[in-house]
């Protein structure tokens, strides 16, 4: 897609002017729709559409076990402590510039910008069972330490030192209208409230070695805690202005932006600056600033929005 | 002038070759300033940066731990471990070094020069006990030879050789402990040691062919417009241990004599150069 | 292209630890596991002081433009231990008939096998080199006239030899300094910095110890042309506060001013060191001699 000069000189003036192509201000965001649980096999999914971007995500929790080969192949090996896979495709049918290889650098910038926004290993504080919402506490370590890091989102600990839940979130590109980013890590927080965790057991057998028993009630499951998960907030420049929320036209005439990750306690989680051209320190300020502003008001209708879906079930 | 050397390169080397001098400077024989340094690498067991003009390359030496395939019980020293092999090389001309490489697809250049120097490492004679991990060999230390070129001016292969030996004279290897199966430990109050290759060296030289003159140590313009390449390699006692042709036509008898002796003219220089770096 | 150099070997092989380190590291952990169980404290918060150098302190820097003689432009830059090195060719026609407007810039950064000690290479690798790549393109785009070139590519390779961290600092200072030494028409150059932020400080050029001290420690990294006072890049991940942000994205950005300081009188030495070689080469009737290349090894 491209657009001409006079579009592009349309769309600054209407930005200056605090007033965009649709009708909404500069700080105005598009309605979106969330539906979740959408795909039966996966352990937790969500689709969000976001005017014309549509992104569907799922979820899938696998065991992983932590050997000690690995580990010390590598003391401090990222691959084997981390929990949260990200992988992120835009299909070809969203935008004739996915096909083939177009996309190849998009989708990874994309998945990498998730992987960013979940960087603290605090991100997932904990689960919770699913029918009466207390607290489920994770088995923790009590034999001696081993040398790897359980305090990364221990809460998904199945056997200390031994086995954890990994969670591969996989998300699709279906359609798109800008806003990629945002949209993404709006689906994929919904799509981790969505995810049900089969409890399980593990049983110590004779020769030390493990077997599972999974509980197969499917109402008796467990649920993970969003608190801390953050979402992200992309403040585009367009002439002298920033604004959010933008369509692809709107893209299309963009100096740079900047995705900010925000949490509920008001916590930046990450930044990433993306487009051609620099911007100066004060706007980067006052970018961080609002993206905070508008972050904090998403995620609450956010989460009322998944509070009330989970009643109405 | 330029514009001359540009539109008929092999004329105007002609016009220089035919007065024994090189449009460098050089004369035919003469071979360009070579410089080498060890060590510089931190990250990695022995590491090596050879120059030779303006064609330089890095050599690095990762040493891994691993379980040779059954030994059987009537010793270690059979004829199977002689011929089991504890290093790899690999050569990588990347599109940094030069713009006749791409970095989708590996250079046959590359390849075919790994081929050689694989087949021209495990030829050393070091003791399959200089590899052991622990005391009684049932670990051993496996080491990965990389080699990069950082900047391609011809004379690959030379650079090469002398940066993948001195390498390997740099690597320390620890004594270690195998605490359970499959987990092993460096001790670090064990003393290090050397391979023992003190008396294993190779003594590279290569020649480019342009009609019926020889050139040693080609530059990049020097092999694009030669006929045929040769390298000899001798080991440490004066015998050759390499000898590469290719091209098109055949190469006179006389001719490979004289690049015999050549590199034996170099011999000297090259044992000085990497003994000093080692001592 | 990478190839994967285990596969000569088929025998599946590691790196070990060291035996004293791994026996520190267990005590160590049993230590802050007794102490976690005594008080509530948050996990993570491990306090780190600096030895030889202050928390704003930078590494000692050396660079050198024009090594790679086969390209348009280069530089070798060693920040201490981490030594990475960038050529740069074109702006050069490419083999593709399509017409762009402006010039196109590929950027590729690889890690040498042996640069790293710890971290093994596999898929996952792969992918943290393209989304690096990503990073520096997006860094340097910003500062380059690529408009004054149309219907070419300008390729900037990178290789990191020794990794120390702050890896992307110096890939990008090294990327604009080889540009600018290849004579690519720019604003300006790109300086860049970094820091970790770690319970009660933020530690500029942090080196790859500092880098791993706590997983999910807060990242940031900036990169901007000082005489446009204009940000081109900025990176930040792990938890942090508003105003942590703030202060370090502003200690960072003072980082990138020495930075640029020390990239620029590099630029003007080699400049006046080129000037001197072709003035001595052109006495000699445009055959090089080997004196002037001793003078530039000295």
């Amino acid at each position: 897609m491209k657009v001409s000069p006079s579009e592009v000189s349309f769309i600054q003036k209407g930005i200056e002017h605090n007033i965009r192509t649709d009708g909404r201000s500069r700080v105005d965001y598009r309605h979106f729709s969330l539906e979740s649980g959408e795909i039966v096999h996966s352990n937790g999914s969500a689709r969000l559409k976001l005017s014309d971007t549509e992104v569907l995500v799922g979820v899938k929790a696998e065991i992983t076990q932590i050997n000690k080969e690995n580990n010390n192949a590598s003391g401090n090996n990222i691959n084997v402590n981390k929990r949260l896979i990200f992988n992120v495709d835009c299909c070809p049918s969203a935008s004739p510039e996915f096909e083939g290889k177009g996309s190849e650098f998009l989708n990874i910038e994309l998945a990498q910008q998730l992987d960013r926004l979940y960087s603290h290993p605090n991100v997932i504080v904990g689960l919770y069972n699913t029918n009466d919402n207390t607290k489920y506490d994770p088995p923790t370590a009590t034999t001696t330490a081993d040398d790897n890091e359980n305090s990364n989102n221990s809460s998904l600990t199945i056997v200390p030192n031994k086995y954890y839940w990994t969670l591969y979130i996989d998300a699709i590109v279906l359609d798109s209208d800008g806003n990629l980013f945002d949209a993404l890590s709006i689906a994929t927080r919904a799509a981790l409230f969505n995810t049900r965790l089969p409890k399980i057991k593990a049983i110590q057998g004779e020769y030390e070695e493990i077997t599972f028993e999974v509980n197969d009630d499917p109402f008796d499951t467990l649920s993970i805690d969003i608190k801390n998960v953050p979402i992200c907030v992309t403040m585009t420049k367009i002439a002298s202005q920033f604004v959010i929320d933008t369509t692809t036209r709107e893209e299309l005439c963009m100096d740079a932006r900047l995705t900010i990750g925000v949490n509920s306690s008001s916590n930046i989680c990450s930044i990433q600056k993306g487009g051609i051209s620099g911007l100066d320190p004060p706007t980067i300020n006052q970018m961080i600033n609002t993206a905070k502003v508008v972050g904090l008001k998403i995620l609450s209708t956010m989460d009322q929005a998944l509070l009330d879906i989970q009643l109405l079930k | 002038m330029e514009a001359f050397q540009k539109i008929h390169p092999l004329e105007f080397y002609r016009k220089f070759l035919e007065r024994s001098v090189r449009p460098d400077g050089r004369s035919l024989t003469d071979i360009r300033k070579t410089t080498l340094s060890v060590g510089s690498i931190t990250t990695c067991s022995g590491s090596s940066f050879v120059k030779i003009g303006n064609t330089s390359v890095v050599c690095g030496i990762r040493a891994e731990v691993g379980e040779p395939p059954s030994i059987n019980q009537t010793g270690i020293v059979s004829n199977q471990s002689k011929n089991h092999s504890y290093i790899f090389v690999n050569v990588e001309l990347g599109p940094i070094c030069s713009n006749a490489f791409s970095s989708s697809k590996p250079s046959e250049k590359a390849m075919s020069l790994g081929t050689q120097l694989n087949a021209l490492i495990n030829r050393l004679d070091i003791p399959t006990t200089d590899f052991y991990f622990d005391n009684e060999g049932k670990a051993r230390w496996y080491l990965y030879v990389d080699i990069y070129c950082l900047d391609y001016d011809g004379n690959i292969t030379d650079a090469s050789i002398i940066a993948m030996l001195s390498a390997l004279k740099n690597v320390t290897l620890q004594q270690g402990i195998i605490v359970e199966p499959n987990q092993y430990f460096k001790d670090s109050e064990q003393p290090t040691r050397k391979l023992s290759i003190q008396n294993n060296y190779f003594i590279p030289l290569s020649f480019a062919v342009i009609d019926d003159y020889i050139l040693s140590d080609p530059c990049l313009e020097e092999e694009k417009l030669s006929s045929g390449q040769i390298t000899i390699t001798f080991n440490e006692n004066q015998e050759i241990c390499l000898l590469l042709y290719t091209g098109t036509n055949g190469i006179a008898d006389d001719h490979l004599k004289k690049c015999i002796q050549l590199t034996k003219n170099r011999f000297d220089f090259i044992n000085k150069l990497v003994n000093e770096n080692n001592s | 292209m990478k190839i994967d150099y285990r596969s000569g070997n088929s025998i599946k092989t590691q790196i070990p630890l060291d035996y004293k380190e791994y026996l520190k590291r267990k005590e160590d952990k049993q230590q802050q596991q007794q102490q976690q169980q005594q008080s509530t404290q948050p996990t993570g918060a491990i306090t780190y002081k600096r030895k030889d150098r202050l928390d704003e302190q930078f590494r000692q820097i050396f660079m050198k433009t024009g090594i790679v003689t086969q390209a348009s432009g280069s530089c070798y830059l060693e920040i201490e231990k981490t030594k990475v090195l960038c050529s740069v060719y074109g702006p050069r026609a490419t083999p593709k008939t399509e017409l762009f407007e402006t010039a196109k810039l590929n950027c590729e950064l690889k890690y040498a096998t042996f640069s790293s000690n710890k971290e093994k290479f596999d898929y996952l690798e792969n992918t943290k080199e393209k989304d690096q790549s990503l990073i520096i393109y997006q860094s340097i785009i910003g500062s380059l006239r690529l408009d004054k070139y149309p219907k070419t590519v300008v390729d900037v390779y990178i290789l990191v030899l020794n990794d120390d961290g702050d890896v992307l600092v110096s890939a990008i200072t090294a990327a604009s300094m080889a540009l600018a030494d290849a004579g690519v028409e720019m604003y300006d150059m790109v300086a860049s910095c970094s820091a970790v932020c770690i319970k009660d400080a933020t530690l500029i050029n942090p080196t790859a110890q500092e880098e791993t001290l706590t997983e999910g420690a807060g990242k940031i990294l900036v990169s901007k042309m000082p005489s446009h006072n204009n940000i081109t890049q900025l990176i930040q991940t792990g938890e942090l506060n508003y105003n942590n942000v703030l202060e370090s994205v502003n200690l960072c950005i003072d980082g990138s001013d020495k930075i640029y300081s020390i990239m620029k009188q590099n630029l003007i030495d080699s400049l006046l060191r080129q000037q001197k070689k072709d003035g001595d080469g052109n006495e000699i009737n445009g055959i090089t001699t080997n004196a002037a290349d001793d003078q530039m090894e000295e």
